[in-house]
């Protein structure tokens, strides 16, 4: 071996240095580099997990802010719609109420037109009652002579054989 | 029977002496009284006919008051 230029003692030194270096790499940089390593990797999935964890909860929000979203329409459309209902209502009520009013109103005039009507008429009527009476009472009185009086005073005083005891 | 009571008598013209007659009796009879006075006067707007006013009581027995009656028929119904 020693003609090959191999020293074993060398390669005994050179085995135990390389194991000596070894038994340091992994005592003092392997180690802490596995673990920094480690630790990075779990520090990942922790991230990972908070990822995960704030996209569910991201998830969550938007799928709970369409719901309230979609309540709140809902809301909304139902307030309208009571709205648009209580409006008509309204409306229908309002025209009832005209309706009504116009109606009386209307039958108010007609029961004063009749009023006015009926009064104009029984003056009317009064007046040519009167005149009628009146023109009676002169074509009478110019007409009946002296004897057409007498008798009949006549006949009218016999209708007291008829009158009944007072 | 009353003994005495006058009688006021309105005509539209003088009354004769039948009807004047003719008056007393119903009168006396009517208003059951023995002996009546009659006091007469003359209202030509009676037309024709008599009014007999004892107190309260009248009886219009005028053409005038026909007349008038007929008017408030047709005006009152």
């Amino acid at each position: 071996m020693e003609k090959l230029g191999i020293n074993p003692l060398l390669i005994g030194v050179q085995i135990i240095n390389f194991g000596l270096l070894l038994f340091l790499l992994k005592k003092v940089l392997y180690k802490p580099v596995l673990k920094a390593i480690a630790e990075r990797e779990q520090k990942l999935k922790d991230i990972e997990a908070e990822k995960e964890k704030v996209q569910k909860e991201s998830q969550a929000t938007t799928e709970e802010r369409a719901e309230i979203l979609e309540s709140a329409r809902n809301e909304r459309n139902k307030i309208i719609s009571e709205a648009k209902k209580e409006a008509e209502e309204e409306k229908k009520s309002a025209a009832q109420k005209a309706n009504a009013k116009a109606k009386a109103i209307l039958e108010k005039a007609d029961e004063e037109v009749q009023a006015r009507k009926n009064a104009q008429e029984g003056e009317f009527k009064k007046r040519v009652v009167e005149a009628a009476s009146v023109l009676t009472k002169k074509v009478l009185s110019d007409t009946l002579t002296s004897k057409d009086k007498e008798d009949i005073t006549n006949s009218l005083i016999v209708k007291l054989r008829k009158v009944g005891v007072q | 029977m009353k003994n005495d009571s006058k009688i006021e008598v309105i005509s539209a013209t003088v009354l004769s002496e039948s009807q004047v007659s003719e008056l007393e009796e119903s009168l006396k009879r009517i208003f059951s009284i023995s002996d009546l006075t009659l006091d007469f006067s003359v209202d030509t707007g009676l037309i024709a006919g008599v009014i007999i006013k004892n107190g309260s009581k009248v009886i219009d027995l005028s053409l005038d008051g026909k007349l008038g009656e007929i008017k408030n028929y047709i005006l009152n119904g």
